[in-house]
């Protein structure tokens, strides 16, 4: 956690006093997931059967993401504003914490609680979220597996990604209030493998890392824009 | 230029008016990244391209347009719609536009676009120069090599990507400028030039590369084109390498290459400006 959580840490106390208008608060997450609706680019239908992965920390910031408005001056100097900027990227602190990772399965149907993330009230612009490898999952972030179907013929399909996968300058904007709020993590997995040729695996059909369709969901889980943060109980 | 009186200001650059006026100069600035090199990283902790590469600029065109300073309410104290082609690869730094007689004060809003050239004129570029940009529709041109060992790659970049760079502030946080009582403040406009071979659009530890670049060049005739670089798919890149953060739709370097030119303006060395798509 270091820096981030330290400076939320910090944020905390001085916020409760009132010297920036911010209070404590906590938020409730959650997490959920939309299966794929089209064929992807090469064609191919994906039908998943398994999507499980390991999630956490989760972290929510003042700043927005790049090519998104700033905004500025909210906590005054606890704050800074972030910039995601190739080499230059400055998050800021935290304004909300979720450290411990938990493992979800998304093919569930319904919305997985993730934890209530501490934090303090007021905008929250742009969130972090780390896939990281869990003993829970047989150390790997995540497992997918499925088919994929295109021409008549279906490929079966399986694989996992073994690095830890933190996904910063998440678009998110909301106002959190004193209440405990709940936020919901929409995870598109078309999205994760939009990209992928399923013509390109081996036999076996395992996703192999140095192979086209384990780097495009490798690429496809990295994107920022397969996730989606909203506010749904403020 | 624009310059409008005081009655038109806002309150605040009214307030400023009755304190007096000052001037306010832009200048820009390739630093030896452009004007000299960026060197090999002797390891991975250091400065320079990581996977052994060198790449020296030998043209580095840039249309700077739009120079503005707003008061905090939006009322507009400069105004330049000229557009202006440097070459950062000569020494600088480049004068690019002065303003008297401002109303002194501080202006938190400074922003400058980098625009296709049409109509552009030359800040320190040559006539050439210039027509090439205006011909040909450009914001950004880079001429240059790269070398490794006994290899060279050499490459001829135009781009027309359109950004303008917004509530600029300096490396200390401090927004836009202060224009002095019967002084002048000076505005540096510092071009980024190794951002173009960054290997993240997001990333904090994006790193330079040139090795997929070079890889681009199919006819291995020693010259990468930008139709060389736009037929290699990122999937085919190692993975953790050319991470696209939030922008899905950059998928082949051509397209990745476009976005970094959105990053090359700075403020006032490593100050930073929000980068508004055009």
């Amino acid at each position: 956690m270091g820096t981030k959580a330290s400076l939320l840490l910090l944020a905390l106390p001085l916020a409760a006093c009132g010297g920036d208008g911010r209070g404590y608060t906590q938020v409730a997450l959650e997490v959920a997931a939309d299966a794929p609706s089209a064929p992807n680019q090469h064609g191919y239908i994906v039908t998943l059967t398994r999507a499980e992965a390991s999630i956490g920390p989760v972290y929510f910031f003042e700043g927005e993401p790049l090519f998104a408005r700033v905004r500025r001056q909210a906590l005054g100097l606890l704050i800074g504003t972030a910039y995601a900027h190739p080499g230059h990227y400055q998050e800021g602190a935290a304004v909300a914490e979720l450290l411990d990772p938990r493992v979800v399965d998304l093919m569930a149907g319904d919305a997985a609680a993730l934890g209530t993330a501490d934090g303090v009230t007021g905008a929250y612009n742009s969130a972090e979220l780390t896939f990281g490898p869990s003993a829970d999952l047989d150390g790997v972030a995540i497992r997918v597996a499925g088919t994929a179907e295109k021409d008549g013929q279906t490929i079966a399909f399986s694989g996992s990604l073994t690095d830890t996968i933190t996904i910063e300058g998440i678009t998110f904007g909301a106002t959190v209030g004193t209440n405990t709020a709940k936020v919901r993590a929409s995870i598109d997995l078309g999205a994760w493998l939009e990209r992928a040729d399923f013509g390109a695996l081996g036999a076996d059909g395992v996703l192999t890392p140095g192979d086209q369709p384990h780097n495009a969901l490798s690429r496809g889980v990295d994107n920022t824009s397969s996730i989606r943060f909203e506010l749904i109980e403020p | 230029m624009r310059k409008l009186s005081c009655v038109l200001l806002a309150p605040l650059a009214l307030a400023a008016c009755g304190g007096g006026t000052g001037n306010l100069a832009f200048t820009t600035y390739g630093e030896d990244f452009i004007e000299v090199g960026i060197p090999a990283a002797p390891s991975p902790d250091d400065e320079g391209v990581v996977d052994g590469w060198s790449v020296r600029y030998d043209k580095f065109l840039i249309v700077l347009s739009d120079l503005e300073v707003d008061d905090d309410e939006g009322a507009s104290v400069v105004g330049d719609p000229t557009e202006r082609v440097f070459d950062m690869t000569r020494r600088g730094p480049h004068a690019v536009a002065a303003f008297s007689e401002l109303p002194a004060g501080t202006f938190r809003e400074v922003a400058v676009t980098v625009k296709k050239a049409s109509g552009a004129v030359a800040g320190n570029a040559t006539s050439d120069d210039v027509a090439l940009m205006n011909t040909a529709g450009y914001s950004v041109y880079v001429e240059g090599e790269a070398t490794k060992g006994g290899v060279t790659k050499s490459f001829a970049w135009g781009f027309d990507t359109q950004t303008r760079y917004a509530e600029c502030e300096d490396a200390d946080g401090a927004l836009g400028v202060v224009i002095p009582t019967g002084g002048e403040a000076q505005l540096q406009l510092t071009i980024h030039g190794d951002h173009l071979f960054y290997d993240d659009l997001q990333s904090p530890d994006a790193v330079i590369r040139f090795e997929a670049i070079a890889g681009a060049d199919v006819d291995d005739d020693g010259k990468v084109t930008l139709a060389e670089v736009g037929a290699v798919d990122l999937t085919a890149l190692p993975e953790g390498e050319y991470g696209t953060g939030g922008d899905g739709s950059v998928q082949d370097l051509q397209a990745f290459l476009r976005d970094l030119t959105r990053t090359f303006v700075h403020f006032q060395g490593e100050g930073h400006c929000h980068a508004e798509r055009l």
